[in-house]
């Protein structure tokens, strides 16, 4: 059966160098498009675009020291498969929603799975990107967002969230990042 | 021959339905509320209503001033009521409110002066109509509400609220879907939008027209309802208009003068029911008593122990339709909040204001896009299934109406036979291999029944075999009548555990 259901609820980060982590449960659309809006952050990249400093590829990692706008969802998959549950599809049925919103129209997003699990080594980078393909598929598929807005990438265990316990579930995520703005 | 015979015992069933036709009704009428000024007529109203429907032939259930546990408990008894119904009726008269296109009926003690507490003081109108769709008749809801409507304007004042689309002037239309299959109409007594009044004299305009028109002797509903549209625009000088939500499938008289045998099949099915051969007949009776308990349960888990008694069973295509029907419904319930899961398939970023709610059922509608995704061996194997999950995915064809046996985690021709009955059956290519998006469809729209299932047997997964099935399997062979046996008992003990 499902060996491990995560929580519906996830961590809203406002950057990658300050998490701060929303102590709700349950975070709706609205939270999600205000993670994932472009005007939220801070003048840090937008300097880096225009000086041209920064490249980034939708399809490959993205370096960790910019701030992005993104948004970490604990999405439920059945054991270490990237076989979707019930409730993490509920998860992205209201991300779909988020994604659906006029503010997120046209907006390129890389979809990045993130696997901690201990002892299984060289099995979570392949993991990883398997459950980020599944999830893009699962968007593309049933709620029409185009696939060529959403990347999937796998990072395995290298970017914990949380650095002091590697294999604390919160760090086992999908990752919506915009990239639009770059 | 045997075509014969399954079909003469199906229409003998439907003969015994039309004749004995089961009306219930629920009626409700809040007046006296707690926490602002009481409406004179809503109880008045419900009070006739709930005569005249009584003087139709309905069992009704009757609730006036209901606070928000009155109101539950008064639900729930109801829902005993409709398992078996073929004609349902719901009337409410009160103060309703719709917040995010989803309709509330409030009780009398419900506050609403808060952003979170208001949610649990009110009765979300789907849950009720969640239960009159669980039978298969039809079914009619009449929703006298929103009367001039303080409660909306209190509840939009609340700080936090900003973010709700919340209609101060009455209801928003209900998703058809979320009533059975059978047809339905919902009758609001004004245009959604818009607030109904509550009249000068003894009954609001609605329920005063609705009083004089139901009982009209041998007259199809739908005739009925432009007569009250008719009256009330009179009563209100042409200020309020009735709206008609009409999905009936055929006509539906609520008062029948004539004693006419139901439906035209009737008559010739008791013909055929002679033509049952004596030497069979034994072996059928037990079956269709089997089935005859599912139907009047109505729960999926009832039909599946029908389906794993009998996987070939004269009744074994209506168990199946029967399950996807209710695992259908079980999913359209879900429609009222989250339609977006569903309606925007096509790209369509016009919804402003969507509603959700992350706990409710998700049922995902087969796209173009999912069917084009090739299924084959490998993307099956890339699935990397462990043999937990292999059963769990037979589990779930079991559920979904495709019987591939008891649920082993090995996937034989059985399974790949179910997987193509329930791919073709979803709008996939019937290739017998899943893939990842065919899996999730399966996930997803089975979990209601499974999740049930697994409460009701958490062992149904476990590696170890169980006892039933293997001496249930051998007593299977040992002749005839030892058979029958084994299966009532079988059948019996699946029907109580899952209740």
């Amino acid at each position: 059966m499902v060996s491990r259901i995560l929580g519906a609820g996830l961590a809203a980060f406002a950057g990658m160098l300050l998490p701060v982590v929303a102590s709700a449960q349950y975070a709706g659309p609205v939270d999600m498009i205000t993670a994932l809006e472009l005007e939220r952050t801070g003048p840090t990249v937008r300097a880096l675009k225009t000086q041209n400093a920064l490249q980034v590829q939708p399809n490959q990692q993205l370096p960790t020291a910019y701030d992005f706008p993104s948004i970490n969802l604990n999405v439920a998959f059945d054991g270490e498969t990237h076989l979707l549950t019930a409730q993490g599809m509920r998860t992205l049925r209201t991300l779909a929603v988020a994604l659906q919103d006029p503010k997120m129209s046209g907006q390129t997003f890389q979809v990045a799975g993130h696997v901690f699990v201990e002892g299984s080594g060289g099995a979570q980078f392949p993991l990883s990107a398997r459950r980020a393909q599944a999830v893009v598929d699962h968007l593309v598929v049933f709620y029409g967002l185009p696939r060529d807005k959403l990347t999937p990438v796998g990072y395995g265990a290298t970017k914990p969230v949380n650095v002091s316990n590697p294999y604390g579930i919160e760090n086992t995520r999908i990752e919506f990042i915009n990239l639009s703005g770059f | 021959m045997f075509k014969v015979l399954i079909s003469s015992v199906i229409a003998v069933c439907v003969a015994t339905i039309a004749a004995a036709e089961k009306r219930v009704a629920l009626v409700v009428g809040n007046s006296d509320y707690v926490s602002s000024s009481s409406l004179p007529n809503p109880e008045r109203d419900a009070r006739a209503v709930a005569d005249k429907l009584g003087s139709l032939g309905f069992d009704v259930v009757e609730g006036y001033n209901l606070g928000y546990d009155d109101l539950r408990d008064t639900v729930r008894s109801f829902a005993r009521e409709t398992r078996d119904a073929d004609l349902t009726v719901f009337y409410y008269a009160g103060h309703g409110i719709a917040v995010d296109n989803v309709n509330y009926v409030v009780p009398i003690d419900a506050r609403m002066d808060d952003a979170v507490d208001w949610e649990f003081e009110v009765y979300a109108l789907p849950e009720i109509l969640r239960v009159i769709g669980r039978s298969d008749g039809a079914s009619l809801v009449f929703l006298d509400a929103c009367r001039d409507n303080p409660m909306a304007q209190k509840l939009a004042e609340v700080r936090g609220m900003s973010t709700r689309s919340l209609s101060t002037r009455g209801l928003t239309p209900v998703a058809f879907d979320t009533l059975g299959t059978t047809g339905s109409v919902i009758a609001y007594a004004t245009e959604p939008g818009q607030v109904a009044m509550d009249g000068d004299g003894d009954n609001s305009p609605f329920t005063t027209a609705l009083l004089r028109h139901i009982g009209a002797a041998n007259t199809d509903f739908a005739a009925i309802t432009s007569l009250i549209t008719r009256d009330v625009l009179d009563m209100t000088g042409g200020e309020q208009r009735p709206r008609f939500d009409v999905s009936l499938t055929g006509p539906l008289m609520l008062n029948k003068v004539e004693t006419v045998a139901a439906q035209a099949p009737a008559t010739t099915a008791t013909a055929a029911v002679v033509t049952v051969p004596a030497s069979s007949g034994g072996s059928l009776e037990v079956e269709k008593i089997v089935f005859d308990t599912a139907r009047e349960t109505g729960d999926i888990a009832d039909y599946q122990a029908y389906l794993d008694a009998y996987p070939n069973g004269a009744f074994a295509v209506l168990a199946r339709n029967a399950i996807s029907r209710l695992q259908k419904e079980s999913g359209a319930r879900i429609t009222g909040s989250t339609e977006v899961a569903a309606a925007n398939t096509a790209g369509n970023f016009a919804a402003a204001t969507v509603s959700y709610r992350s706990a409710d059922p998700l049922y995902l509608t087969v796209t173009p896009e999912a069917s084009s995704m090739i299924s084959s061996q490998a993307t099956e194997e890339q699935l990397g299934l462990s043999k937990t999950q292999r059963k769990a995915v037979q589990l779930r064809l079991n559920l979904a109406g495709h019987n591939v046996g008891r649920p082993d985690g090995i996937i034989g021709n059985g399974t790949r036979r179910g997987i193509r009955s329930w791919q073709a059956q979803s709008g996939y290519a019937a290739t017998g291999y899943l893939n990842t998006v065919q899996h999730q469809t399966l996930v997803a729209n089975t979990e209601v029944a499974f999740s049930q299932h697994m409460a009701a047997n958490p062992n149904a997964l476990a590696v170890t075999t169980r006892r039933k099935s293997s001496s249930g399997t051998k007593r299977r062979k040992s002749g005839n009548n030892a058979a029958v046996g084994a299966f009532i008992g079988g059948v019996a003990a699946g029907i109580l555990l899952s209740k």
